[in-house]
């Protein structure tokens, strides 16, 4: 025992004085091939409707013999400041791009982990038809069963590999959260988050990060616009909201959208993720007697709260966010039940390829052959919102290809800053439009649509109701955040 | 074998009933204190909300509480049989809840029809489970047992989610379901759906009770239930009889999944929901007693749906918390539980 | 052929000596062998879930109560360091004794309600417990950070003068990893001597006979919350550790399946000793990252079902280590090691002085010569008659062995009964001092 305690001093004040006698260490500085693109600039290409070519200035891009990076908006990079052994053509070559992503696939919202099949399946007939310059996209899938830890593991491996260009669509707000930082400080291009959260829009201080979705603070001041329009002297809402990051965003959105307001929120049930029903929660919203219920749930819940408002004798305006936009997922299971779920309503901003009333056809189409051709089912909310990713990041990989300096991840980076092309599916009259630090947001609008002429025999249909609502521009980035 | 068992039984239950006697009385005092005290609250919430609310709360707590006393039915099954929780409940009743459904893909096959193949399927398979896994430990060894059905709940969870994936699917209800079909009571809607479900619920306990009462099957499981040794000098089959028990609580736990499914919808992960309620409720009734469990999920479902409803700082999201609270304040006075049997200790 | 030791001997401190070297030696070296950020960073988990497994351990393994709340203590220590460095900036070593007092005090309050219920009741109770967490993480979100999560900017930095150079991309992660190690090997160091103390023998006296202990004069009220007190703060440290490693907290890292797979890993490393926690947290982490991972990776699956073949791997496994080594792996481990080394207690000096004179019964049992081999238990019952065949050493040096690996007791058929009770031997092994 003493002798054990004699060892160990031993070998703590030999540590000691190894560390202590140690070297000073030095920062190693910048070398000037860091901002030396491999890659060369080519021309927009036209063709392939389904697939975005690319749209913007061609000046934009690598000020030359600098390690600048242009944008528009005022956006711009310095590479000058990535680590020493950062390497701007990591994951490009003449033939492959390669990035990451870290889904849930498993635990309580391994649902959502789906989007990343419909992802790759869109990025296979990318691949098939030309690719991004000839060169195919290779998209790795990573696990990390919603633990942000885990997330953060999946990122530092990726990033200690430097064979990756950019992650895209990584899920989750404490995940992304926790992964935020070291993105930003490798120089890793963040593109596309799939989470909502207004944080993402934040050019300034994290200009390598990039939200995608149509993000809880537009959503919830589309509600309100939409409500200020149908109530003009006031009402009062009922809200029930998941108690995780996703329904608490929208929850304490909706609540600042309405601060001031005539619009009263009446009563505030949040349910458990883990809970099997949300019974309790609608009684307590019905017994508030509120005109309006908002519903910000996913999954099972939207079924339950669309068919448990229906069968009682509260009879209110019913809103759900746009996790509940699938007639499929969220409407048809009612209609074993004898129900129909007429007349929900929910923002939507753009139409999901198996909607009939969707206005490009022939890209939905494109879609179910697709789907059908991978062994997906096409019914599926999560595939379909793939695609809807998969579009964007090919108009902003065509996009990096066609500025000065071609394909690299700088040029990355700033391309996700500067997205115009619309998305086929998207809501007539709607633009999306990401401007450097200008507007940060790339969707800033929406329709309401309800859904209507469903029997028990008989889905119905989203009809669009009211006008349109855009605030394409007015956003900002997260440090103004205009959401009036 | 069975006459000296019955000649015993029938000794013991004249020197037994004093005991018998208090351990009645003990049991009817705490389920009239808990009334009480659910009584008093009602008429604190009645003046505070008014009828409909409260009835409708009643109502909820009621439905949700059944669901709960069905999923503990299965685990106090198990308890009694080997004195240990069984964490597979729920994934096994979930894969016999699939089963049902593969069922009915197959054709147009009434409900009942199809619910009852599943339930008779999972309880043979509930036997292979228990001679396979369960059978060549020690029955004393608990923690290996307990750590068996871990492990099964990990792959049955696994399991069910490379098959099916997650999407969520719909079963259909025996009962129906669309929005007239309910009784009002001043307002408060209670859904026929409910009524069937206590229905059988009740009539699930009472056959239970009958079962294990009256046929020579169970009365080795009450045997084995009250002491493993004696019943092994007794020559009864401890295996055979525990294997019933598993055959029995996999047959219980598809019933209750099949009728749970049709609010909550199927995914792979609907049962783990409940679970941790049942657990809760079949804590409060007893582990060892089985209208224990019912009365325990009757009792967890009105307290988290009245108190979360009613206490103002208390969300509904902290239904399962409420649930909880309610059974560690139980637990003080009654340590076994309400309808539980203190276990004797040997010295 | 096994080696025989004698206890304080030579050859026992050389062999204490060099092993504490070798795992100094093997706890510098490890990082350099995994010179990447990721790896290094799992090690460092591996560490940190070693010290929750450990307070696990006393609680179970040694003291025999059931929980599974200590996810809620792993959070407890986590959120504590993360909220002080990132909101009030305070040094993360300096969070750690903060996250003990506290979760010492949660612990203990814990312990209240399981003074009068016992076996899977309790385990009800502290399964609230782990539910309870994430609720309360939630419900104040100004504290905590809610849903969205509470993270330090800067994880703890590595200083300048040391022998590893902070800024190479590793640097950090390997300093971090040495500052948990540290950390845990004090922790191991702390059990080890609440485990002899006298309050740790009264622990194991509680988890075998509960009613002799406290006839015996065990205060069995203090004795269990003092271990759900100890086993929370074990909990707290390792959720501070962790937070060291990745300062990030968040209410879906510290939820009631992590109390399972912690107890489960406890198991699979084996509960009946202090050193299984390592063997158990690299099973943890090895299934929860590399498996996941290496599943991901193959072919047949789109990267979707990854997470499903770590769940049927987990069975598997966790269905292996309780068929074929129910004392978990440090348990099989250590029968290993008995074939290799018996330790022995020495002959106390001067034993012959104790010899009652007229008494036949035990000079016939006691060989003249002060031999250690055989000064085992030839004189012993219950054991098997062949003093040579593996199964009576085995037991022996189970019973001159007091505070080595504790088997569950129903894991070794019939052996336990014989190994607790009191021999001369162990007397005169006593009075030696």
């Amino acid at each position: 025992m003493f002798l054990k305690f004699r060892a160990t001093t031993l070998a703590a004040v030999l540590l000691a004085a190894a560390g202590l006698s140690a070297c000073s260490h030095d920062r190693q500085a910048a070398t000037a091939e860091q901002c030396v693109s491999a890659a060369k600039q080519n021309p927009p290409a036209s063709g392939n409707p389904n697939i975005p070519a690319a749209e913007i200035d061609t000046s934009l891009g690598q000020v030359d013999g600098t390690c600048v990076f242009r944008g528009t908006g005022g956006f711009e990079l310095d590479v000058a400041k990535c680590p020493t052994d950062w390497d701007i053509n990591a994951g490009i070559t003449d033939t492959e791009i390669r990035l990451f992503t870290s889904m849930p696939h498993s635990g309580a919202l391994a649902a959502y982990g789906y989007i990343g099949d419909g992802l790759k399946n869109y990025i296979d007939y990318v691949n098939a038809n030309g690719g991004i310059g000839g060169r195919k996209i290779n998209l790795e899938i990573l696990d990390d069963q919603y633990q942000p830890d885990l997330t953060r593991k999946n990122v530092d491996k990726a990033i200690q590999a430097n064979t990756y260009a950019a992650s895209v669509a990584i899920l989750g707000s404490s995940n992304n959260g926790a992964i935020r930082d070291v993105m930003n400080d490798e120089c890793m291009p963040h593109l596309l988050v799939a989470s909502s959260e207004d944080r993402w829009g934040d050019p300034k201080n994290y200009p390598w990060t990039t939200g995608m979705g149509l993000n809880y603070g537009n959503e919830t001041a589309l509600w309100k616009q939409w409500l200020a329009n149908e109530f003009p002297n006031g009402t009062t809402v009922a809200m029930v909201a998941m108690n995780n990051d996703f329904g608490k965003a929208y929850a304490n959105a909706f609540a600042k959208a309405v601060e001031g307001s005539n619009i009263k929120i009446v009563a505030n049930e949040l349910v458990d993720p883990a809970a099997p029903n949300l019974t309790d929660q609608l009684t307590s919203a019905a017994a508030s007697k509120a005109e309006v219920g908002i519903f910000a749930v996913a999954g099972t819940f939207c079924v339950q709260a669309i068919g448990g408002v229906e069968r009682s004798s509260w009879d209110p305006v019913v809103i759900t966010g746009n996790s509940c936009a699938q007639i499929e997922t969220s409407l048809a299971p009612l209609q074993k039940e004898g129900l129909t779920g007429e007349n929900t309503m929910v923002v939507q901003y753009y139409y999901n390829p198996t909607d009939p009333a969707n206005k490009a056809p022939e890209f939905a189409k494109l879609y179910t052959e697709q789907m059908t051709a991978g062994g997906l089912d096409p019914k599926v909310a999560q595939y379909s919102n793939g695609w809807f990713w998969g579009w964007y990041l090919v108009a902003l990989l065509q996009n990096a290809d066609a500025m000065k300096g071609g394909l690299n991840r700088a040029n990355i980076a700033v391309a996700a800053r500067t997205i115009t092309q619309p998305y086929p599916l998207l809501v007539e009259g709607l633009t999306s439009k990401m401007n450097g630090v200008e507007d940060a947001y790339l969707f800033e609008g929406g329709q309401m649509f309800r859904y209507e002429g469903a029997t028990t025999k008989k889905l119905g249909e989203w009809k669009p109701v009211g006008d349109l609502i855009n605030r394409e521009g007015k956003t900002g980035d997260f440090t103004t955040l205009n959401l009036q | 074998m069975g006459t000296v068992l019955s000649e015993t039984a029938r000794d013991d239950q004249a020197g037994l009933d004093v005991i018998a006697i208090r351990l009645r009385q003990g049991r009817l005092r705490a389920v009239l204190i808990v009334l009480a005290l659910l009584a008093a609250f009602s008429a604190w919430a009645l003046i505070d909300g008014g009828l409909q609310l409260y009835l409708q709360r009643f109502f909820d707590g009621v439905t949700n509480g059944l669901l709960y006393g069905l999923g503990a039915l299965s685990l106090v099954i198990v308890f009694k049989a080997t004195g240990i929780i069984n964490f597979a409940q729920g994934p096994m009743a979930m894969l016999g809840c699939y089963l049902a459904l593969t069922v009915l893909d197959l054709g147009p096959v009434p409900v009942v029809a199809a619910i009852v193949v599943a339930m008779v399927l999972s309880g043979l398979g509930g036997a292979v489970l228990e001679r396979v896994l369960i059978r060549p430990f020690d029955q004393n060894n608990h923690m290996a047992i307990i750590m068996v059905t871990l492990a099964l709940f990990l792959g049955f969870n696994a399991l069910a989610a490379l098959i099916w994936g997650f999407h969520p699917k719909s079963f259909p209800s025996p009962f129906p379901q669309g929005a007239a079909d309910a009784i009002v009571i001043a307002g408060a809607r209670l859904s026929y759906q409910a009524i069937g479900t206590a229905v059988l619920v009740v009539a699930t306990v009472v056959v239970l009770e009958a079962v294990l009462s009256r046929t020579r099957l169970g009365l080795a499981f009450r045997c084995v239930a009250s002491d493993v040794e004696r019943s092994r000098l007794l020559g009864i089959d401890i295996g055979r009889t525990v294997q019933f028990s598993w055959a029995l609580a996999a047959a219980v736990g598809t019933l209750g999944a099949c009728l749970i499914a049709p609010s909550t919808y199927v995914d792979p992960g609907f049962m783990n929901k409940i679970l941790v309620y049942a657990f809760a409720a079949a804590t409060l009734g007893g582990l060892d007693s089985i209208r224990g469990a019912l009365v325990g999920g009757l009792l967890t479902g009105l307290s988290v749906s009245l108190v979360t409803g009613y206490l103002p700082g208390v969300g509904s999201e902290l239904g399962l918390v409420v649930g909880f609270a309610v059974i560690i304040a139980v637990l003080q006075f009654k340590p076994a539980g309400l309808f539980g049997n203190r276990a004797m200790e040997r010295v | 052929m096994p080696l025989v030791i004698e206890r304080g001997g030579r050859r026992h401190r050389m062999l204490l000596a060099g092993s504490a070297a070798a795992g100094l030696g093997v706890l510098l070296g490890l990082p350099y062998l995994f010179y990447s950020v990721p790896q290094v960073d799992m090690l460092s988990q591996m560490a940190a879930y070693a010290v929750a497994i450990l307070g696990l351990s006393i609680l179970m393994g040694y003291c025999g109560q059931i929980s599974l709340a200590h996810s809620a203590f792993v959070g407890l220590g986590g959120y504590t360091t993360v909220i002080l460095v990132a909101d009030h900036d305070w040094p993360y070593l300096a969070t750690i004794p903060v996250s003990i007092v506290i979760c010492l005090a949660v612990g203990a309050l814990i312990g209240i309600p399981a003074l009068r219920i016992r076996g899977l009741y309790l385990a009800a109770v502290t399964l609230a417990v782990a539910a309870l967490f994430p609720a309360l993480v939630i419900r104040f979100e100004e504290l905590t950070g809610g849903t969205s999560g509470k993270f330090a900017r800067e994880a703890m930095q590595a200083p300048e003068w040391f022998f590893v150079n902070p800024y190479t991309r590793v640097g950090p992660s390997i300093v971090r990893f040495y500052v948990i190690a540290a950390v845990a090997v004090l922790m191991f160091l702390v059990a080890r001597a609440i485990l002899r103390s006298r309050i740790g023998r009264a622990m194991v006296a509680l988890r075998d006979a509960p009613l002799s202990a406290a006839a015996s004069g065990v205060h069995v009220a203090r004795v269990k919350i003092f271990a759900f007190a100890i086993s929370g703060a074990f909990g707290g440290v390792a959720g501070s550790l962790l937070a060291i490693q990745l300062p990030q907290a968040s209410d879906t890292r510290y939820t009631l399946d992590l109390s399972i797979f912690l107890l489960v890993a406890l198991v699979a490393g084996g509960s009946g000793t202090m050193l299984g926690a390592i063997p158990g947290a690299i099973i943890f982490v090895v299934l929860r990252t590399y498996v996941s991972d290496w599943a991901s990776a193959l072919p047949m699956f789109h990267g979707g079902d990854g997470g499903q073949i770590v769940g049927i791997i987990s069975a598997l496994l966790l269905l292996a280590i309780v068929f074929l080594m129910p004392t978990g792996i440090a348990g099989g481990l250590t029968r290993i090691g008995r074939r290799l080394v018996r330790f022995t207690d020495p002959v106390p000096r001067g034993w012959q002085a104790y010899r009652l004179a007229a008494s036949t019964r035990l000079t016939s049992a006691r060989p003249a010569s002060p031999d250690p081999a055989s000064a085992n238990p030839t004189s012993s019952p219950s054991t098997s008659s062949n003093p040579a065949s593996p199964s009576s050493t085995s037991s022996s040096s189970t019973s001159t062995n007091p505070t080595s690996a504790r088997q569950t007791p129903s894991a070794e058929s019939g052996g336990s009964p014989t190994a607790s009770s009191p021999r001369p031997e162990n007397s005169g092994a006593t009075t030696k001092g």
